[in-house]
């Protein structure tokens, strides 16, 4: 492979390893048209890194391709009963963990496919059957992608079975519930099963510890269920999974603009369970208002909470709220729920020494509900105006210039008024290149962990790319 | 003095300029792809010949309407706006336009066919 440049420690392809342990800076660069060749990637910041001199060097992505094959008991033109290695239709991913690396495709009708992915190591590699095939599927982690790679031909094999039945109350088979296996330590499900009128399902699995996840389809009022086992070689597996009661009462109410004057159609209502009295599960639905405002859902019993989220475009703010549904109820009316307006929030941006800042672009982003934003850039007179929730907001400034710092605050426009503190922070900038060469006009997004974005940039015509930012 | 002189209202002599998207990802007329548990991020930087216009941007998926998660960024010389869309087969094969307005109401935009892999 290409030498690339390294800064502290000699970083390899996409810069440190990832430290799970640690909140760890990273620098997600979505190269633009400029570089068609080169794929969004990121580079993680070594402990010891400058962030005053960072030498960023991506390099364009590689083809990783195989084969996946499996077993199938019904295979086509077949003499006999099941065949091995018949070609799998499935989803196969390469993904670098805490990275926005990597890529996924589904499998050719030969089984054949092909990804995409910058070199790089840490790649969590996937196989997972289409739904409705009995197969295992497979999860590999760290794993080191640097040249072309061919995987070869990829068998499940048989796996080992597991089985059992979904019930309700009094041992009631509920039919059409999920079921998909989660592998423990990735995360990764498998393939989905549908519970049938007995309430049985089988899935395979190949050894080691997963989760299986019961829920029910869009809209079903079946709660989300996690059961712990293991999976032995050539063993089998019986889990039962006990829903409690399914029994719902129709939850309805109609929402309206502040003063309950007009109807609001169109408006998302996300129900999220807090407690459910007879499972010990959890469920989320969703629905819309329709033309008079109405919306109206069958959930099961126990405490619950509404989000009321208005188009992005409405003049009418989120809003949310609490209710129960007892065990006896078949109806509960939430009646009319007037949904509040958003407000003028005007404030002007600042730098340490009070001094008025002109062309800062402000994004103001709503905490929870769908988290929308809204942007605006300072006048001349460093003031700007934003139609807002009320509620809490979080408040990203971006300065104009390379003297201030891309400046975070927590405000509520209900009684926050004033001005807004810009700081000065520190200087991260560097030059990202590939394989020597500047790579122009690509966005640069300097996220930490949890995916909390600090900064934007965009590298100049040579690269090279500067910003402020509070300190991490 | 034969003749007489006159100045141009100044918006005559210096007519708006529309704003021009400049550079973006994915390429204009090329697909915008979904494949990954992150999601993706599509982006365009502006230029304003007018240089002190303040921009808005506005970003909409076909049969969804605005979209609420895009961020504005300044840096150096340039402007912009970025989104971030999810990894949810909704957006499959719908189509997400960015339009660029100045103060004046004069617009730029550019427009990518999303397509989304897999659910995880």
């Amino acid at each position: 492979m290409d030498s690339h440049m390294a800064a502290g420690d000699a970083a390899g392809p996409g810069g440190a390893d990832l430290d799970a342990d640690a909140n760890q800076l990273r620098i997600d660069i979505i190269p633009g048209e400029s570089t068609p060749f080169l794929d969004p990637q990121s580079w993680l910041v070594g402990e010891d890194e400058d962030l005053g001199s960072l030498a960023i060097d991506i390099l364009p992505s590689i083809t990783v391709r195989g084969q996946l094959v499996g077993y199938t008991a019904t295979p086509y033109g077949a003499e006999v009963p099941g065949a091995d290695e018949t070609p799998v239709d499935g989803l196969v991913s390469m993904f670098r963990l805490g990275t926005i690396a990597g890529s996924s495709a589904s499998t050719e009708i030969n089984g054949n496919f092909s990804l995409q992915v910058p070199p790089s190591s840490g790649y969590q590699f996937s196989a997972i059957p289409a739904e409705g095939q009995v197969l295992p599927f497979l999860v590999e982690v760290d794993t080191a992608i640097e040249t072309e790679t061919d995987l070869g031909i990829i068998d499940l094999g048989y796996g080992s079975p597991v089985y059992g039945r979904v019930t309700a109350d009094n041992d009631e088979a509920v039919l059409g519930a999920s079921v998909q296996l989660q592998d423990a330590a990735s995360g990764v499900l498998g393939p989905r099963s549908m519970s049938d009128e007995n309430g049985h399902f089988i899935l395979r699995a190949k050894p080691g510890e997963y989760m299986v996840v019961v829920s029910g389809m869009i809209g079903q009022a079946i709660p989300t269920i996690h059961t712990a086992i293991e999976v032995i070689e050539d063993e089998s597996t019986e889990v039962n999974i006990e829903l409690g009661s399914l029994n719902t009462a129709t939850v309805y109410g109609q929402l309206f603009g502040p003063k309950l004057t007009t109807a609001q159609r169109d408006v998302r209502v996300r129900f999220s369970s807090s407690q459910l009295n007879g499972s010990e599960g959890s469920l989320e639905i969703e629905t819309e208002t329709d033309g008079d405002g109405v919306f109206s859902r069958s959930l099961l019993s126990g405490t619950w909470t509404a989000e009321l989220i208005p188009p992005f475009d409405s003049d009418l703010a989120p809003s949310q709220m609490t209710f129960t549904v007892n065990d006896d109820q078949s109806m509960v009316n939430l009646g009319e729920v007037p949904l509040p307006e958003r407000i003028n929030f005007r404030s002007v941006a600042m730098d340490p020494t009070g001094n008025p800042v002109a062309g800062v672009a402000v994004n103001a982003r709503e905490l929870g509900f769908d988290g929308f934003i809204r942007s605006t850039t300072t006048d001349a007179e460093g003031w700007f105006e934003l139609m807002l929730a009320p509620h809490p907001m979080a408040l990203t400034l971006v300065p104009p210039g390379q003297s201030l710092a891309v400046t975070h605050a927590m405000i509520d426009p209900v009684t926050d008024r004033g001005s807004v503190a810009m700081s000065r922070g520190e200087t991260v900038e560097g030059r990202i290149t590939s394989r020597g060469i500047g790579v122009p006009f690509a966005l640069l997004e300097i996220r930490d962990s949890t995916g909390l974005l600090y900064a934007t940039s965009l590298s100049d015509s040579d690269g090279y790319f500067s910003v402020r930012m509070e300190a991490f | 003095m034969n003749g007489c002189f006159f100045w141009l209202p100044i918006e005559e002599d210096h007519p708006n300029a529309p704003p021009i998207i400049e550079f973006s990802s994915p390429e204009p007329e090329n697909v915008f792809r979904i494949d990954t548990p992150t999601g993706a991020v599509a982006w365009v930087s502006v230029f304003d010949p007018d240089q002190s216009d303040v921009m808005e941007y506005m970003w909409t998926i076909n049969g969804l309407g605005p979209q609420g998660t895009s961020q504005a960024f300044m840096s150096g010389n340039y402007q912009g706006s970025s989104i971030q869309l999810s990894l949810d087969p909704v957006y499959n094969g719908r189509v997400l336009t960015c339009t660029v307005y100045d103060p004046a109401g004069a617009s730029d935009r550019r427009s990518w066919t999303i397509e989304v892999e897999g659910g995880q």
